[in-house]
């Protein structure tokens, strides 16, 4: 025989009773000297207390007598429940390790402060909100409400007295756990939600209306049955907590046996339940079932046949309101971390607004539509896109910013725009420097790598929008006018998705125009036209800047230059190669004996022809 | 004169306007659309799907049918951890780089709108639009409820108890408050991806991506209480508040991080978007 950390002569006399079924005098004796019992009140010491609720060889009453004995002799005891047994669950190692470490601080070491509470019972604490498994909370209270608890609810039991038999060998047996093991029918989880199995004909049921609300059960709930018939009985009393429809859960798989000696007139009997803690919900009902076999347990081998039925229908469940789960209250990152993370998006605010340094314009250039002056802009690779930029341009003036693609004409407009921001030297509009978002950008109007438009819009739509995106009154705008320049009839209320590259162009440029700005910039206006469109957005041009206003025109073409602007600045890998009128230009060029500006132009970007 | 007569920056990209611009996209009526039918299928498919006599259950979805506040509860229930992650990412991560996309951003700034300004009214319209698509799920649901399964009593899942409409119509408005503020961290990564990526779907994408990753993390217990910094943790926090003992730490908690996250997602948006070259 395997006897484990037994002595031998427990282990003796354990065989020995498996055998008969009954312990005998000398094995009772030998156990009650083992036991806390033969000290009475001789355990002065302070005492934690620790006890699985899922354990049918110790259960929580074992636990209860101990607690009661020591604190008869005013030694400070705490117990705690904690959620596995010997029958499974889970054994909180981590909590019990924390509580005995404390308590031999506390009273050992005499240093630890923290001290747990007087009862702590572990309860389910529903679902981890991240992984969905379930969670234990411990129910603390001050005072220990023992399995009686320190309130009562009365729940009816009903039902028929009925006839119970008990086989012949005590076999088929009910089943609610295995001690060690827990129960066999799965649902072996920390919640203690075990199914168990009783045999029609072995058990006596009696059941509660569906509670009206819910109960928390804490501690060993009483019922008064009568047992009716001839000679000792063996009974195991279950509490279920049960719905019509659904497996009925047997909390912590526990069953309280007992002998009763039946008699005809009727025996009645009190019966302690198992101590559990267990929250019965609203619209449950309670069933108390009476067998007279299970598996964990020797029975009589005899047949015999009962009648058992309610003494009264009465059920006490002891509760225990006291016990509550500490709310464990918002921890401190809860008020400090979005504390602490607005002052950290104030400081990125604040830290990015230093950036901007104050511009003071120049009045002497109020009148200038634009000075440009040593402007710089690196692409990332380090290459200069803009190399130290430097030109004017007058009032009244067409002037033509001429380039091949790559020259650096865009990345300027942009510039020009505050899309992008130099890395040296200035834009003056106006006098006023140019940074994103500039008031002065409102007198300029601009056209610059292709139009961009709300696709899901109406031509007309999308104008009348960007002019309220202005924010400026609705009369400034001359809307009429700029859908004239489109020149697109009746499709400025078509979506804009269903236009023609042409016609997204024209509409871009009459965005440009809306409000008339004082200066105009156009990044190559003409692509996409055809020859009719193109002959007619010269005439426009010219008429804009006729009335005192400026005209910006940027292009790789340079008949278009030649046709449309009064002055040019030809540029050349981001460099200004050349500045001034057309006509002084094109004499320039007569001095190398061409009149041709494309041969002026490719002489002075020193590609020869 | 420093600018043209009228302009003044505070007036640029006036809230209505841009109210407009972005509620005649069709993604915008699309989503409104989906949201707002989602309910009525729900409701279709409990009355037409093969029954489920499981009267006595008591999870939330065999609930739904008890009555419109249930119903209202499980649709917002099933549709709270991704489809309106999906909405709010849409409103709120297309609104910058799907004008970038279409080159209207730079005729925005050159207008000028200036940029702060630009992102400030962008923003309190993208989490407009996120709000009400919060909203709508529950609502219409309540009313496709109330019609289909009658006015009744909510029965809390978990323990059936039943508590009176009047008393959880307020809670209701709790929870639906709550879904939006836990709904700020996909809010402000879908935002800041935004002014950061010309590419609309790359910034939805992103923010969906995100909570994505964040709820697989939180389902690694190893990683202990770090768990609840992930942004998507306290996602579900909002069923508490329909418990018949509410409870409120953990909504505190997930607005908390929430908060947490979207300010300074939000701020890293604005400079990020101050300093940036518009080259779109």
């Amino acid at each position: 025989m395997q006897c484990g950390r037994f002595l031998p002569e427990i282990c003796d006399i354990y065989q020995e009773i498996a055998e008969t079924g009954r312990a005998t005098t000398e094995a009772v004796d030998l156990l009650r000297r083992s036991s806390p019992v033969s000290v009475p009140g001789r355990i002065r010491v302070p005492t934690l207390i620790i006890q699985g609720q899922r354990d049918s060889l110790f259960p929580l009453s074992h636990a209860d007598a101990n607690a009661r004995a020591i604190a008869a002799t005013g030694a400070p005891v705490q117990i705690a429940w904690i959620n596995g047994g010997h029958d499974g669950g889970d054994n909180e190692q981590d909590y019990v390790f924390d509580r005995t470490t404390a308590w031999f601080d506390r009273w050992l070491k005499e240093t630890g402060t923290t001290q747990g509470q007087t009862f702590t019972v572990s309860r389910d604490g529903g679902r981890d909100p991240g992984t969905r498994r379930n969670t234990i909370v411990h129910a603390e209270g001050g005072t220990y409400s023992g399995i009686t608890g320190t309130e009562e609810t009365k729940v009816t039991l009903s039902g028929p007295d009925q006839t119970v038999a008990n086989p012949p060998g005590g076999s088929p047996a009910a089943f609610s756990s295995i001690p060690g093991f827990g129960s066999l029918l799965g649902g072996n989880n920390s919640a203690g939600l075990g199914a168990a199995l009783d045999l029609p004909g072995q058990s006596a049921a009696f059941e509660s209306d569906p509670l009206p609300r819910r109960v928390h059960l804490t501690g060993s709930p009483t019922a008064r049955i009568r047992v009716y018939g001839d000679g000792e009985v063996t009974l195991f009393a279950k509490l279920y907590d049960a719905t019509s429809d659904q497996l009925a859960v047997l909390p912590a798989n526990l069953a309280a046996p007992l002998r009763v000696k039946a008699t005809p007139a009727g025996t009645p009997v009190t019966i302690a339940l198992p101590a559990v803690d267990r929250q019965i919900d609203a619209g449950r009902r309670l069933r108390l079932v009476l067998a007279t076999t299970d598996l964990a347990y020797a029975t009589p081998a005899a047949p015999a046949v009962f009648r058992v039925g309610l003494a009264s229908g009465e059920l006490t469940v002891p509760t225990a309101p006291g016990l509550v789960a500490p709310s464990t209250g918002p921890a401190w990152w809860t008020w400090a971390m979005p504390l602490a993370a607005l002052v950290l998006a104030t400081a990125l605010l604040l830290a990015g607004r230093a950036r901007r340094t104050a511009t003071t314009p120049d009045p002497a250039l109020a009148e200038t539509p634009l000075q440009i002056t040593g402007l710089t802009k690196r692409y990332r690779n380090g290459e200069k896109a803009v190399d130290d930029l430097s030109f004017t341009v007058h009032k009244g003036q067409v002037l033509g910013l001429l380039g091949p693609n790559g020259a650096g004409k865009t990345t300027t407009m942009r510039m020009l725009m505050g899309l992008i921001h130099p890395d040296a030297g200035e834009i003056r509009i106006f006098g006023d420097r140019v940074t994103p978002g500039a008031p002065v950008l409102s007198r300029l109007g601009s056209f610059v790598e292709g139009p961009g438009f709300l696709p899901h819009l109406s031509g007309q739509d999308n104008l009348e929008l960007y002019w309220r995106a202005t924010g400026r009154p609705p009369e400034d705008a001359h809307l009429a006018e700029a859908l004239e320049i489109a020149g697109l009839g009746d499709a400025v209320h078509r979506a804009v998705r269903t236009y023609s590259q042409g016609m997204r162009q024209r509409l871009a440029i009459a965005q440009a125009m809306l409000g008339l700005p004082d200066l105009l910039v156009l990044d190559e206006p003409t692509n996409g036209l055809d020859p009719p469109q193109i002959a007619e957005m010269r005439k426009v041009l010219r008429a804009y800047a006729a009335k005192d206003r400026t005209v910006i025109v940027s292009s790789h073409l340079l008949g278009e230059v030649e046709q449309v602007c009064s002055h040019v600045v030809v540029m050349h890998r981001g460099r200004l190669v050349s500045d001034g009128p057309v006509a002084e230009l094109l004499s320039r060029g007569h001095l190398n004996g061409s009149t041709r500006l494309e041969d002026v132009f490719l002489d002075l970007i020193g590609e020869q022809t | 004169m420093t600018a043209a007569t009228g302009y003044a920056p505070r007036h640029t990209l006036p809230l209505r306007v841009e109210f407009v611009r972005q509620f005649r996209r069709r993604r915008t009526m699309v989503m409104f659309g989906l949201l707002m039918a989602l309910p009525w299928v729900l409701v279709v498919a409990f009355q037409f799907g093969p029954g489920n006599n499981n009267q006595n259950s008591l999870r939330l979805s065999d609930l739904a049918t008890a009555g419109g506040l249930n119903f209202a509860a499980f649709a917002l229930s099933v549709s709270a951890s991704f489809l309106l992650v999906v909405a709010v990412a849409l409103f709120c991560g297309d609104t910058v780089a799907s004008e970038a996309s279409w080159s209207s951003l730079r005729y925005l700034l050159a207008a000028p709108v200036p940029r702060d300004r630009l992102l400030r009214q962008k923003l309190v319209v993208s989490l407009s639009y996120s709000a009400a698509a919060v909203t709508v799920v529950p609502v219409m649901a309540l009313l496709a409820g109330t019609v289909a399964f009658g006015w009744n009593d909510i029965r809390v899942p978990g323990t059936g108890e039943i508590i009176p409409a009047a008393d959880v119509l307020p809670k209701f408005a709790v929870v639906i408050g709550y879904a939006m503020v836990s709904n700020l961290v996909v809010a402000a990564t879908a935002f800041l991806l935004s002014v950061s990526t010309d590419s609309p779907l790359g910034a939805v994408g992103g923010a969906v991506g995100l909570v994505i990753v964040s709820s697989i993390l939180q389902a690694v217990e190893a990683l202990g209480s770090l768990r609840e910094f992930l942004p998507t943790f306290w996602n579900t926090a909002w069923l508490d508040a329909l418990a018949p003992v509410p409870e409120y730490d953990g909504m505190i908690n997930g607005v908390a991080v929430a908060l947490t996250y979207a300010a300074i997602l939000i701020a890293f948006a604005f400079r990020r978007f101050r300093r940036k070259d518009v080259v779109s």
